[in-house]
C-alpha cells in the first residue's frame, strides 16, 4: 500500500468538473484508490462519491492505493492533483 | 425469439428543466462535451422557468455546497451527475436555491433546485445545463433525445441497466 496526504489549495475545492478529471485519471490504474477526508472515504474512482465528500480548500486529504501499480497510481496521482486542487 | 419478448423496456431519463436539448458534446466546456465526466445531453434552458426537477426516480447523493451540481443515483443504480450552468461553481451559490439534500428520495418531476438565471448571465456563465451518466459501464446502450424538452415531462435518455 501507497499513500500520501495533501492539503487542498484550490479556492473552490474538489467540485465536479475537476473531479471528473481525477476520477477518469484514477480509473486508468487497476489499484485500489481510496482518499479519505476526515472521517469519510471514498473511491478515486467514483465521480459522486468523491463529490460527496465536499472536500473544500484547506482540507487534508490522504490518497492510498493498493495493487499492482500502486506506485506509478501514487506517484501520477500526487502531481495531478498539486497541480490541479 | 422469446428472449425479445422477455426485453425489459429500458429506463428513462427525464428533462430536468425546458429548453433545447442537445448532445453532451455541444456543451460550450471541453471537459463536458469530451464526455470526461461521462455521455448524455446537454440542455439550453429556456430560462422562463426557474426551476429545476429531478430527471429520474432515485436518491440525491450529493448537492454541492455551491448548490450549482447535484448527484442522482437512479432506483436501477445509474449514476448522474446536473450540472446547472457552465463555470457556475464560482457564483459560489447565488442564484442557487437548493431544494434538496443529500439522502432525499426524489421521483421524475421533484423540484430539486430554483435558479436564478439572470444572476449566472450577470457573472457571464453560460446556462447550459449539462446532465451525464457517470456510471456509463452500467447504463448499456444509452439512446439520446434531443430537441425541444418539458422539464419533467420529455424522455431525453434511454438505458438498459446491467
Amino acid at each position: 500500500m501507497k499513500q500520501f496526504t495533501y492539503t487542498i489549495k484550490a479556492e473552490n475545492g474538489i467540485h465536479a468538473r475537476p473531479a471528473g478529471l481525477l476520477v477518469k485519471e484514477a480509473q486508468k490504474y487497476e489499484s485500489e484508490i481510496t482518499v479519505n477526508y476526515g472521517e469519510k472515504s471514498a473511491s478515486l474512482k467514483k465521480l459522486l462519491a468523491l463529490m460527496g465528500l465536499g472536500i473544500k480548500q484547506g482540507g487534508e486529504i490522504v490518497v492510498r492505493a493498493e495493487g499492482k501499480d500502486e506506485e506509478a497510481a501514487v506517484v501520477f496521482l500526487k502531481g495531478f492533483i498539486e497541480s490541479n486542487f | 425469439m422469446l428472449g425479445f419478448f422477455k426485453k425489459k423496456s429500458p429506463s428513462k431519463i427525464f428533462a430536468p428543466l425546458g429548453g433545447k436539448a442537445a448532445p453532451v458534446s455541444e456543451t460550450p466546456d471541453p471537459v463536458f462535451a469530451d464526455k470526461i465526466l461521462g455521455d448524455g445531453i446537454v440542455i439550453k434552458p429556456d430560462c422562463g422557468n426557474n426551476m429545476v426537477v429531478s430527471p429520474v426516480n432515485g436518491k440525491i447523493i450529493t448537492a454541492a455546497e455551491t448548490l450549482h451540481a447535484f448527484g442522482i443515483e437512479t432506483d436501477d443504480g445509474i449514476e448522474l451527475l446536473l450540472h446547472i450552468g457552465i463555470n457556475s461553481v464560482g457564483l459560489k451559490g447565488q442564484g442557487f436555491e437548493n431544494l434538496v439534500k443529500p439522502g432525499d428520495i426524489v421521483k421524475v418531476g421533484t423540484p430539486i433546485c430554483r435558479v436564478d438565471w439572470n444572476k449566472l448571465k450577470e457573472k457571464g456563465c453560460p446556462a447550459d445545463t449539462p446532465l451525464v451518466v457517470t456510471n456509463g459501464d452500467r447504463a448499456g446502450k444509452l439512446n439520446i433525445y434531443t430537441g425541444a424538452v418539458v422539464a419533467g415531462e420529455s424522455c431525453v435518455m434511454e438505458y438498459d441497466p446491467k
